[in-house]
């Protein structure tokens, strides 16, 4: 359960959160929409502990992580993930060890690891890529890189800013539908932000208007 | 010819006859009056000759490795954290690179003499590396700098979510700005080799100091040429080193930058800074302890006409440097990639090379009009840092997005309409900073120019250095504060205009 309480913020002089609240169930597959510029990705980046608001507080489970400008709990101590508009895929470093590197930080055996990442590859449909190069993939393979890379962790929560957008309108189905396929089978708190309202309807339980 | 051919052509000439004197002398060394020979290159493989490179080599590697990894934290803390004051320390920490290296060199002599264990330590292997990794510790803080510029923050936030700052600094950050790590470490280390007034000043027998001795004191020009050649081929292995490791990167616009807080330690790392800040100024400073008002009267009224010369073949050369360095800049940029790699191997050459190859290149009746005329000394400043100025233009000129120039072109603008209206004035902040480092540059450039200068139009740095093997320290400690204030007065001048922007 993720809670915002009346969350101030502003940027360059210009309110874009005033007295904000949202409260989001476990397990809800949230889409918020809206127009460029009212801080949809803003909004994102607040939950996952990447920026701070001016005034207001932000519980997971329960537990304040965020108390005005105050990080209370790191991001990475959040169980939250992340994809981003651009994906921000590390291009120095193999698929493989775009996976793996949440679960190296966290000291998870090597044989574990493989594992995983093999699983997370087949669930994204990308079987035997571990060795491949990110500038070699095409946008929709990274796209799904991307998502298996924040799904490796385990992350209780997923959040995904505008995560399609570079797509053509077929893939963008495909990929959308396994979005919900895999949050259906992994049980993840999922956040989706887009400004495209049939893909709202597509992917969320809940769509909210930002 | 239209426009853009001419400037093309003139660019290319500069990029052509610049390495021309390194070839003619490498091509010298294996021609004697008997036609093809190596035998002058027996005479390298001397005992003394062996020990001073091996001297130079221990030097090099020893100041590449501890500016490498000192420059690389610096540039960590002043870039990437919230350290209050950081642009003030990199000010200071930048300064030495700016100023003639045996200045640093003399003021620390001045500082703690030539008794006792520091001042014995100071005149050796010692001293000469801590001079010079003063010296060079600028070039890998600006380096990884820039490169920690260039780091998209999504690269670092998503691994945030899964590891605190070590972990992302260490597998995300470090790795992102490798190619910024060892190429600082590579330029540093042949700097270091070819460095030679701080170890003349502190009697360390380095190997430039041959080829120089043969060529100035002997006349043995011969044997200078030789002496210099296992120099250019050090110049060589470390630009293919470049090249191989470092040279593809593509530089974009400076991103936003992700900062590490630092509010637990900040008062610790201030402490430290604060500590490496004063032994940074502390003997330039103090050099005005070490003379007096009459004294600097009479450094002023001696030091005059070489402060005129070297203010004039200064502005001369820097804007010679901004202009060529836009146009070369323009051509690697747009088609002819491998000149850069030409630019790059004259400015890692060491001065001594650059100084004898112009002399024996030039030092003809033909080319008298060149060779006898200041006319040298501005050769001399194109070859040395055009790469630098090239660089930078070509940096900037990579960022200016292509539909900028194609909207451009749709309008029916020619090409020097384009230039003209369009890729010079993005580029102005950038003709001022090639400038800037052209004028630098040229202000503090002493051992090539000491090759090359017709007789009376020695610069400043050439007569502070003559005045150092004899001459009064008092007068001496006067000379290099005017040298250290000329290099930082248009520094501080650039620095208003940017604030006042």
């Amino acid at each position: 359960m993720i809670e915002l309480k009346d969350i101030n913020l502003e940027l360059d002089g210009k309110s874009i959160f005033n007295n904000f609240n949202l409260h989001i169930k476990a397990k809800e597959r949230l889409v918020i929409v809206g127009e460029s510029g009212l801080g949809k990705s803003r909004l994102l980046r607040l939950i996952a502990g990447l920026d701070a608001p001016d005034r207001g507080e932000i519980y997971i489970d329960d537990i304040l992580v965020t108390k005005d400008r105050e990080i209370v709990v790191e991001p990475y101590a959040r169980g939250v993930n992340m994809v981003f508009q651009d994906l921000a895929l590390w291009s120095h470093l193999s698929v493989e060890k775009n996976i793996s590197f949440g679960l190296e930080v966290q000291k998870v055996p090597k044989i574990e690891i493989d594992k995983k990442v093999k699983d997370m590859l087949h669930l994204v449909g990308l079987d035997g890529y571990q060795k491949r190069e990110i500038e070699t993939l095409s946008g929709g393979e990274q796209q799904r890189i991307a998502l298996a890379r924040s799904l490796a962790t385990n992350p209780k929560i997923l959040l995904m800013d505008e995560p399609l957008s570079s797509l053509d309108y077929q893939r963008q189905k495909l990929l959308s539908q396994k979005i919900v396929e895999l949050q259906e089978l992994l049980g993840f708190t999922l956040i989706y932000v887009t400004h495209n309202h049939k893909e709202a309807r597509s992917v969320g339980s809940r769509v909210f208007e930002l | 010819m239209r426009l853009r051919e001419s400037l093309f052509f003139i660019a290319l000439i500069v990029v052509v006859l610049l390495p021309l004197p390194i070839f003619s002398m490498f091509y010298n060394t294996l021609h004697s009056e008997q036609g093809f020979s190596l035998s002058l290159y027996s005479q390298v493989f001397d005992v003394r000759l062996g020990q001073s490179f091996l001297n130079s080599l221990a030097l090099a590697l020893l100041v590449a490795l501890f500016t490498t990894i000192i420059g690389t934290l610096l540039a960590i803390l002043f870039t990437k954290t919230s350290l209050p004051f950081s642009n003030f320390f990199l000010s200071i920490f930048i300064t030495p690179l700016l100023i003639p290296p045996y200045i640093l060199a003399f003021s620390w002599f001045e500082l703690i003499g030539r008794d006792g264990v520091l001042g014995e330590l100071l005149f050796g292997f010692w001293g000469t590396a801590f001079v010079l990794f003063w010296v060079y510790l600028p070039i890998p803080i600006l380096l990884v700098s820039l490169f920690l510029t260039q780091i998209e923050p999504k690269l670092e936030e998503s691994a945030l979510l899964l590891s605190n700052w070590r972990g992302v600094l260490r597998q995300i950050t470090i790795p992102l700005i490798s190619p910024a790590i060892v190429l600082s470490s590579l330029l540093v280390f042949i700097l270091t080799f070819g460095e030679f007034s701080v170890a003349n000043f502190l009697r360390y027998p380095i190997f430039p100091m041959e080829s120089f001795t043969q060529f100035s004191a002997f006349y043995d020009f011969k044997m200078a040429t030789v002496t210099a050649m296992p120099m250019l081929l050090m110049a060589l292995i470390i630009k293919w080193l470049i090249d191989k490791y470092t040279f593809n990167y593509r530089f974009k616009s400076s991103q936003k930058i992700k900062k590490i807080e630092i509010n637990r330690y900040r008062f610790v790392i201030l402490f430290i800074l604060i500590g490496l800040a004063i032994l940074v100024t502390l003997p330039l400073a103090l050099l005005v302890v070490h003379t007096d008002v009459d004294n600097f009267l009479l450094a002023w009224e001696r030091g005059f006409d070489p402060l005129m010369r070297t203010l004039l073949y200064a502005l001369i050369g820097a804007t010679l440097l901004m202009v060529f360095g836009f146009w070369v800049g323009y051509i690697i940029e747009k088609r002819y990639k491998f000149f850069e790699g030409t630019l790059l191997f004259l400015f890692i050459t060491p001065a001594t090379v650059i100084g004898i190859g112009l002399t024996l290149f030039w030092n003809n009746s033909w080319s008298n009009w060149l060779y006898g005329t200041p006319l040298i000394i501005l050769l001399g400043y194109l070859t040395k840092y055009l790469f630098l100025t090239s660089k930078i233009a070509q940096i900037r000129l990579s960022q200016i997005p292509s539909s900028m120039v194609e909207s451009a072109q749709l309008t029916g603008a020619t090409w020097s309409q384009i230039i003209w209206n369009i890729t010079l004035p993005l580029s102005r902040k950038s003709l001022v900073l090639m400038w800037l480092i052209g004028f630098i540059f040229s202000l503090r450039e002493t051992t090539m120019t000491m090759l090359v200068y017709p007789a009376s139009n020695d610069t400043l740095p050439i007569y502070i250095f003559t005045q150092m093997a004899n001459g009064d320290p008092k007068i001496i400690a006067a000379l290099c504060l005017i040298m250290v204030g000329v290099v930082l007065l248009p520094l501080g001048i650039y620095i208003l205009w940017r604030l006042a922007r």
